[in-house]
């Protein structure tokens, strides 16, 4: 079994209570079952034969939405997460995964997106990508939510790089990364996937990559490494950090102000995987005129909305979690809610309890919109 | 459809719990019972650890109204089922184990902040929201309920009230029933009752009173109305060491004797001050570390704080600053986490006893002689909750994992004879069978012997409210 060299995690965590407030599940059911404690308890059973894994443990584990506020809580250092994930992996093995998961296993195989999509790409964004894949030194990875959920977030930090001159290029065809079937347990599909992504990154000749998507940026400055796998002196930049030295550069230039009452909600990628506080932040404060306005749960503590895994897979509990955020955002007083990533923004956007009056924009749209 | 395994008759029940709760707040799958079936006593942690399957509730119900509550009961009531409840499940002494299965009642569907009063100083919730979560909304209005625990992220605001429970600063702001104002509860045959309104009156016995610590045996706390405090201009700590641990007691009766109503004192003993104290706070020192707080008005507070600085350097051997006090302060939780918490393979256990202050030294004492008589068992205290009259001792025993047995039968029965040879030294002498963990399971069989005729009160009030017995069955003697 793979969670064997997670015991000492699993045996930590399994009468421990410390972190039930935070759990992002437990928090937004309210049930002892959602608990890290709970899944730990269980594992730490399969792992004495008291216990054999199930469909009813496959469920509790994939319910799990891996958004890492328990490592993140924890004093004492233990990383749940990393049990969860090696958990999926044995669970593959026995053949119990359940079916919401399979399919956006397939999906991530076949369309390259976890949302099912066969397509279309919007037709800009098609154009932009058949117009720029001569080698650069700029190698642009919008990842798939901006291509098959947001694609204006995608056009807009395009016209960003041309306002600021850079001579970019973007893949043909950008394949799956390989993090999601690595979160869901798929780890040989996993490795290939990124194995394929690597490559095709050091074939492209570029000496930088900016990225819009905060898993794969996480991928690639964190977890490449341990999948033993390395881009060998390319330089990663998460968007912000890109329109950020832009801005330093003198290359952007943020014309116009905002008489506007502003927050950010930053994903449990950037918040906790990457912990990437400060350029978006930074990025904002270049923003004249705007009231900024921090949620109360914030950086490394920023409530989570879930992933597109959780989305894609336990839709109910995803828009649990997107109500209790924006009940954040709405008691802020925000006019205009920021987001980084175009998974969160097409979830906030696109969620029943986003009120009318709020406007939700992706920190890329809007230093376009203002320079 | 019949679930595996299940009989006409449970898929007549669940049916029925089904129709008062909706079909998603009852559970039966085993990995929701199975968190219900474990909580932190020793003894469910120690029969898993060995691969032993714990005892499993037949039903979880999750209500989210008190008429839900009502409903769930009376459901019990009907069919003579088993019904224990559940908040946070972070109790030490097995008290929300369901031992003879039936219905777990997981209270935490019940936390919404019903009413803060900023004029009464007043907060109202349901008794199912985690106190951490109470204590946040509390603070965006500027308040504190000043209640803080080391489980206050995990425990409910109902499960302290059932357990008597206390947090860091109960020596000045009190424990959680000298906080509670008034309660809803659902008796056993399904009624559901208000306390007066407001807890101080000569109008008969204090019903608060009888249902805080009655650990779900009376019927289920469904709302309560606790005092919250300003939040204080200033908070100070300061931390001492001691030669001894008379020394170290002896300065914490002088503050308490001479009222100086410090928010926290807290004395640890020679061997815990080597160990955790060490670990967490990096503090090598040999000797009691002793820590207090004070809080309020700041001119206030530097006048208690001097006096009991005063007391302190009397018989101290090193005035460690505020420094070394307030990182206690900043690390109060870190305890509690593994791996800074005592955990399995060892056993232990935490025999919280209180007494009054000419008694308390000798119930150490003697605990430790009895406890340190078991091969490779150690004693450790600190003494954490003060009165004016006395001092609750929170000592706890570990022994060495090669000392416990492999078979979970024989581990779990030296278990309970050495808590029970140790705790009756605190009885023999003046003390108590626990401050604030409450009796659940584990010293259920002490009721009788600790109250004597007394406990005839207690038994026959259970009798009158629930002739069934079908609340939280085999706790508390009842």
């Amino acid at each position: 079994m793979n969670i064997v060299k997670y015991q000492q995690v699993i045996d930590s965590c399994r009468f421990c209570y410390m972190c039930r407030h935070v759990c992002s599940m437990a928090r937004v059911t309210n049930e002892e079952e959602m608990t890290p404690r709970a899944r730990a308890l269980v594992l730490s059973m399969v792992l004495r034969d008291a216990e054999d894994y199930s469909e009813d443990i496959a469920e509790s584990i994939y319910q799990c939405c891996l958004c890492e506020y328990c490592k993140e809580w924890c004093q004492g250092g233990w990383d749940f997460p990393s049990a969860v994930r090696a958990a999926r992996v044995d669970l593959v093995k026995e053949g119990l995964v359940p079916e919401v998961v399979q399919n956006v296993k397939d999906s991530l195989m076949k369309f390259n997106n976890p949302y099912g999509l066969d397509g279309p790409i919007s037709s800009e964004l098609q154009e932009i990508i058949s117009q720029n894949t001569t080698p650069a030194e700029t190698l642009l990875l919008f990842g798939s939510s901006v291509i098959y959920l947001s694609p204006e977030i995608g056009l807009k930090v395009v016209s960003l790089l041309n306002k600021a001159n850079v001579d970019f290029m973007v893949l043909e065809k950008e394949a799956t990364s390989g993090y999601e079937l690595y979160n869901l347990g798929y780890l040989e599909e996993a490795k290939e996937k990124m194995v394929a992504l690597v490559k095709s990154l050091k074939m492209s000749g570029c000496k930088e990559v900016v990225i819009l998507s905060g898993s794969l940026h996480y991928l690639l400055t964190g977890e490449l490494k341990n999948m033993e796998l390395e881009l060998e002196g390319i330089r990663v930049y998460h968007v912000t950090e890109y329109l950020l030295k832009l801005i330093s550069e003198g290359k952007i230039d943020l014309k116009e102000g905002l008489d506007k009452k502003i927050t950010y909600h930053e994903s449990d990628y950037l918040a906790r995987y990457s912990k990437l506080y400060d350029a978006p932040r930074k990025l904002i404060e270049q923003i004249k005129g705007a009231n900024y306005v921090e949620l109360g749960w914030n950086k490394g503590r920023a409530r989570s909305i879930g992933s597109a895994l959780l989305k894609n897979t336990y839709p109910e509990l995803a828009a649990k979690l997107l109500k209790t955020r924006l009940d954040e955002v709405i008691e802020s007083g925000a006019d205009i809610l920021i987001t980084s990533s175009g998974e969160d923004k097409s979830s906030l956007v696109n969620s029943p309890d986003k009120p009318s009056s709020l406007q939700i924009v992706d920190i890329v749209e809007l230093i376009d919109d203002l320079s | 459809m019949l679930y595996k395994n299940q009989s006409y008759y449970d898929s007549m029940i669940l049916s029925q719990l089904e129709d008062k709760v909706g079909k998603n707040n009852v559970k039966i799958k085993t990995i929701d019972k199975l968190a219900h079936a474990v909580d932190c006593y020793w003894v469910p942690r120690v029969w898993v650890d060995r691969g032993e399957k714990p005892i499993l509730p037949d039903y979880v119900v999750y209500p989210e109204t008190t008429e839900q509550v009502s409903q769930i009961v009376k459901i019990a009531n009907n069919h003579k089922i088993p019904l224990t409840v559940w908040g946070g499940g972070s109790g030490s002494q097995g008290g929300a184990l369901p031992i003879k299965k039936g219905i777990v009642l997981d209270t935490k569907k019940l936390n919404r902040i019903i009413n803060i009063n900023d004029s009464a100083y007043t907060v109202t919730a349901e008794t199912g929201i985690i106190h951490q979560n109470l204590e946040w909304e509390v603070n965006k209005h500027g308040f504190s309920t000043m209640h803080f625990p080391a489980s206050i992220s995990c425990a409910t605001l109902g499960g302290f009230l059932g357990h008597r429970g206390v947090g860091v600063l109960s020596t000045k702001y009190g424990r959680i029933e000298d906080l509670i104002i008034n309660m809803e509860v659902v008796l056993p045959n399904g009624d559901i009752i208000n306390t007066l309104e407001v807890p101080s009156s000569s109008c008969g016995p204090d019903l608060n009173q009888l249902f805080c610590g009655s650990e779900g045996t009376y019927g289920v706390i469904t709302k309560a109305t606790i005092k919250i405090f300003d939040e204080p201009q200033s908070r100070k700590f300061r931390a001492f060491m001691f030669q001894n641990l008379p020394d170290a007691l002896e300065a914490g009766r002088k503050i308490m004797t001479r009222r100086l109503q410090p928010s926290v004192i807290r004395v640890y003993d020679e061997e815990e001050t080597a160990d955790l104290i060490e670990r967490v706070l990096g503090v090598k020192k040999n000797g009691c570390y002793l820590v207090f707080g004070f809080d309020g008005y700041e001119e206030i507070v530097d006048i208690q704080e001097k006096i009991a600085v005063d007391i302190c350097k009397e018989t101290a051997t090193e005035d460690l600053g505020p420094e070394l006090g307030e990182s206690w302060w900043e690390n109060r939780y870190k305890f509690y986490y593994p791996p800074y918490l005592m955990d399995l393979p060892k056993a232990f256990g935490t025999m919280d006893t209180v007494a009054t202050y000419d008694k308390i030294e000798k119930i150490y004492w003697g605990m430790k002689e009895v406890v340190e008589s078991y091969p490779g068992t150690k004693f450790i205290a600190h003494f954490s909750h003060w009165y004016e009259w006395g001092c609750i001792m929170y000592d706890r025993f570990i022994m060495h994992p090669d000392y416990v047995p492999k078979d979970p039968d024989e581990a779990i029965r030296l278990y309970n004879e050495l808590w029970n040879k140790a705790i009756r030294v605190a009885l023999n002498n003046g003390g108590l069978l626990n401050d604030h963990h409450g009796i659940g399971l584990k010293m259920s069989h002490l009721m009788k012997e600790q109250y004597g005729p007394a406990f005839q009160v207690l038994k026959n009030i259970k009798k009158a409210l629930d002739p069934n017995q079908i609340m939280n069955p085999g706790k508390l003697g009842l």
